[in-house]
């Protein structure tokens, strides 16, 4: 259990928020976005490596 | 133990943390994230037993396949069910029960040559009386 990427995940959720909200405050819709977005695309690369890495284990464990 | 110990604090942690997060897509991730390692650890507590289950069946001498269709349908009813979930808390009820539907058409398909093998064997003691 990592508990790291719980919280890495969490920064990463929080840190795009506060961006969301200065750069839609300064008139750049567009860069909001684009910060929400890559924020998604990389926890979406955390999340997927932790599920491949699921799917191994049943596959070993329950002799896929 | 301690695995369970720090898996439990691992999923208190994410509730507070899911409660702070406005994305709706990164929370998604992130409880899909920890459901995925929280069920890691819950299969490598399962190793020993699937070990002993092993030493079970040479002791008893059962046919393999029974062993592991057993485990088959076990591997798919549990990733189904957590996938499941994980889509009826992204809100995707109708996704969440497809997949069920699918873990269970899957155990099913995986079952016939067992069901073939007990209808032989039925017709074998008909056969005999």
């Amino acid at each position: 259990m990592d508990i790291d990427l719980i919280f890495k995940i969490a920064a990463i959720g929080i840190i795009v928020s506060i961006l969301n909200q200065v750069l839609s405050r300064s008139g750049r819709e567009e860069q909001a976005t684009m910060t929400t977005l890559a924020g998604l695309v990389v926890v979406l690369m955390m999340v997927a490596q932790k599920i491949a890495e699921l799917f191994d284990l049943v596959k070993t464990l329950f002799r896929f | 133990m301690a695995l369970f110990l720090k898996a439990a604090a691992g999923i208190l942690l994410t509730v507070i943390l899911l409660a702070q997060l406005r994305q709706k897509e990164l929370s998604v991730l992130l409880s899909m994230a920890v459901c995925a390692m929280a069920c890691c650890g819950a299969l490598r507590l399962l190793e020993p037993v699937v070990e002993l289950l092993e030493e079970l069946e040479q002791l008893s001498g059962l046919n393999e396949p029974f062993l592991e269709l057993l485990l088959k349908s076990a591997g798919i009813g549990l990733t189904a069910e957590v996938s499941a979930s994980i889509c009826a808390d992204g809100g995707n009820g109708a996704l969440a029960k497809v997949l069920r539907l699918l873990g269970t058409a899957a155990i099913l398909c995986l079952s016939v040559p067992m069901l073939r093998t007990l209808m032989d064997f039925i017709q074998e003691m008909v056969g005999t009386s």
